[in-house]
This record gives C-alpha cells, structure tokens and sequence, in this order.
C-alpha cells in the first residue's frame, strides 16, 4: 500500500514512507579509506585502473573445489557457515576454468602431482596458489618418504604458506587475507610470484 | 557371552574338522577367539581357499582382508587371507609364505575364490612385490606406475635406488 503511492515525478512507485525527504548529506559520500575509489566531486570518482582490477579481484577470490587431504576437512569448515570464506567474496568453483586459486589442502604424493600440476595449468591467469597445512608447505611428517613430494612448491608457484597439522580455520582465514593482500598490490610495486607472502601487517615482499 | 563364546569354539572345531577331510595338506591351528589358522604351501593355496569357502553351514565367503607381512629373518613373505563367513560366526585366516629372495616371488591368485581379493592382492604386489599368478589385472594401485621397487619390504631403504628428488624443472610443460 505504501508503494502503491505516488512521490516525486511522474507515475514512478515510491517506496519511501511518508514524510521522510532524500537528503543529500556531506558525510554520505565518504568512502572506506582502503577503497580505490576518490572522490572529486558530487557523484564523481576517479581511480587508478589497476587498483580498481585489484580491488575487484582480491574481494571476488574464487577457490578450486579441491581437497586433497585431512586439511581438506578444514577447508570445507572454513567455507561453511561458521567460518564462512564467503563474507571475503571467497567460495568454492567446481571447475579450474572459473577458479581464482586453488588451496593444495593435504598431502601431495607423486601421483597426485600430477594432477594438481594438470588442474593448475587448467586455472585461467591471473591465478595464485595457498599451500595449506605442514604436508603442502615442506611435506610435513612425510618428508623424505619414498612417494611423497617434499612440499607442493616443488611442482607449482606458492603464494601463501599456512603452516599447521592442521591449520585453524581462523589460520586459514588469515591465509586468505594475506592473498587478498597480495593481490591487492598486483601490478602497482615490485610482486614477485610464486614466492610466500609475508607474514604481519605489510606482509614481507614490499 | 558364554553362549556366543561356544558357538565360536564349536564352529572353529567343526571347521577344523572339515578342512581335515577337504584340504588334508593344510596346517590348521585355532587360536582361542575362534579364528581358524590356516597354513598351506603356495601350490595348494586355491584347494584350501576353495575348501574354506565350501564349509557348510557357514560358507567363509567374506573375505575381509589380504595383509602382505614381510618377515626378512625367514627371508619369506607372508600373505594372510582374512576370511569371515557372512551366514555365521567362522572366521579363519589362510597364510601362505613365498621366498623373498626370488627374483619374482609369486603366488597363485585367489581372485577366482574371493573376488574381493583383486585390490588386496594389487596392493600387496605393488607394495611387497609378490606376483599373483593368474590375477586378472595384476597393476600397481597405490603407487605411481613409474615406481621402482617395493617400498614396504623392510629392506628397502637399504636397497633402494638414490631417490630423486621431484623438482620444478619436472613440471615445465
């Protein structure tokens, strides 16, 4: 009923109730500092290209569903509802093709290289890699064993390690945020690939 | 308990009983969980598999697990047939010893008496190296088909080649 009344021009619907006025507020226009967005003037934003990529890029980061391991059982609590990889713009693409990264969540042996090694070269660049748990990092309690790769770098680029046998969701979490950051700086300083991403604020590749 | 505990021993009796009559070559021993031991040489082994399968009333069709044990103070290998009758409470194992110093070691395949011994009998052969004679489909399974040697013999950190090492180089298309 209170859409069906009439305001402003024309014969538009309008859903304020009323009595209260559209009011065009200094504030309202304040942006998040970390936003690459500035304001010049009323209504128009400027921003530097590259960092409107990288911010659209490092909030919508797409992970592989693929689990390898016991981390893998992790990896789907920290995608589920109490965790929740989501409210990051972070969730689970059934195919490489549509996937941003891919956690290596377990232990690779040398069959499976393979076939991680196949899925990454299936992913669409620009594509990153987080190397989840003590086996994917160096091999964990495997190492030296007769068929398991000595940590998942030996085959594929490693953006960010997360050490831990398993690591928390919360680990995990911080994982992502550090990807995020990353990919936050692509393309504006000096990003070597493949290399971990700092740990801490500012992480350690600036 | 004592009831389910008679019936055990029964069973193994009978079945000891049975395997006297079916496979007079085999080696029995009841351990006192009611669990029938058998031993047989390796050219008997399908008898014995066909005689423990044939136990009336309660057939041993279920055939739970092949364990592959290397015992290099023998210089034999063991393979252990776990076998349950899914009617009944007869259980029985059926071991067999191959000689681990022979360039192929191999044993006839039960696969023909127990299906289920396909897989079981891949992995010991992948990981012990004992060739099944007349496997349907005797590959590796757990393991790359590249690998060299038996990884679980215990002899094999000694005997093993210098392990390379998988480097980044090896993935570059």
């Amino acid at each position: 009923m209170e859409l069906k009344r009439r305001c402003g021009r024309g014969d538009l619907p309008c859903a304020r109730p009323e009595g209260m006025r559209l009011v065009e507020k200094p504030g309202d226009h304040s942006i998040p500092k970390e936003s690459p967005l500035r304001r010049v003037l009323p209504g128009v934003f400027i921003a530097n290209l590259q960092q409107l990529l990288n911010w659209g890029r490092k909030n919508s980061l797409w992970y592989m569903t693929f689990g390898i391991a016991c981390c893998a059982i992790e990896m789907m609590a920290t995608g589920a509802s109490r965790w929740d990889l989501d409210r990051f713009g972070s969730f689970f693409r059934a195919s490489p093709r549509q996937a941003d990264f891919m956690f290596i969540s377990g232990t690779v042996n040398e069959k499976m290289a393979e076939a991680v090694k196949l899925l990454y070269d299936q992913m669409a660049e620009p594509k990153w890699v987080l190397a989840m748990g003590a086996c994917a990092c160096t091999g964990g309690p495997f190492a030296g064993s007769y068929n398991v790769v000595d940590g998942v770098d030996k085959i594929i680029p490693v953006d960010v390690y997360v050490p831990g046998c398993p690591p928390r969701p919360e680990a995990l979490l911080d994982g992502l945020l550090q990807l995020q950051r990353l990919v936050g700086r692509e393309g504006l300083e000096f990003v070597p690939r493949g290399t971990a991403a700092g740990a801490g604020e500012g992480g350690g590749r600036s | 308990m004592s009831g389910a505990s008679d019936q055990r021993s029964s069973t193994a009796r009978a079945l000891r009983d049975h395997l006297a009559g079916a496979a007079p070559f085999a080696e029995t021993d009841v351990r006192p969980d009611g669990e029938v031991v058998v031993r047989v040489p390796p050219d008997k082994a399908v008898a014995a598999a066909e005689a423990l399968a044939g136990f009336q009333p309660h057939p041993l069709n279920y055939l739970s697990c092949v364990s592959g044990v290397d015992r290099p103070d023998e210089d034999q290998i063991e393979v252990v047939y776990t076998v349950h009758s899914l009617p009944g409470p007869a259980k029985a194992s059926l071991r067999v010893r191959v000689d681990r110093k022979a360039e192929r070691p191999s044993l006839p395949s039960l696969v023909q008496v127990w299906p289920a011994a396909d897989y079981h009998e891949r992995e010991v052969y992948d990981l012990l190296g004992v060739w099944f004679e007349g496997h349907p489909d005797l590959r590796r399974i757990l393991l790359a088909e590249t690998f060299e040697g038996h990884p679980l013999r215990k002899d094999f950190v000694q005997n093993r080649p210098p392990r390379r090492r998988v480097t980044r180089e090896d993935y570059q298309p």
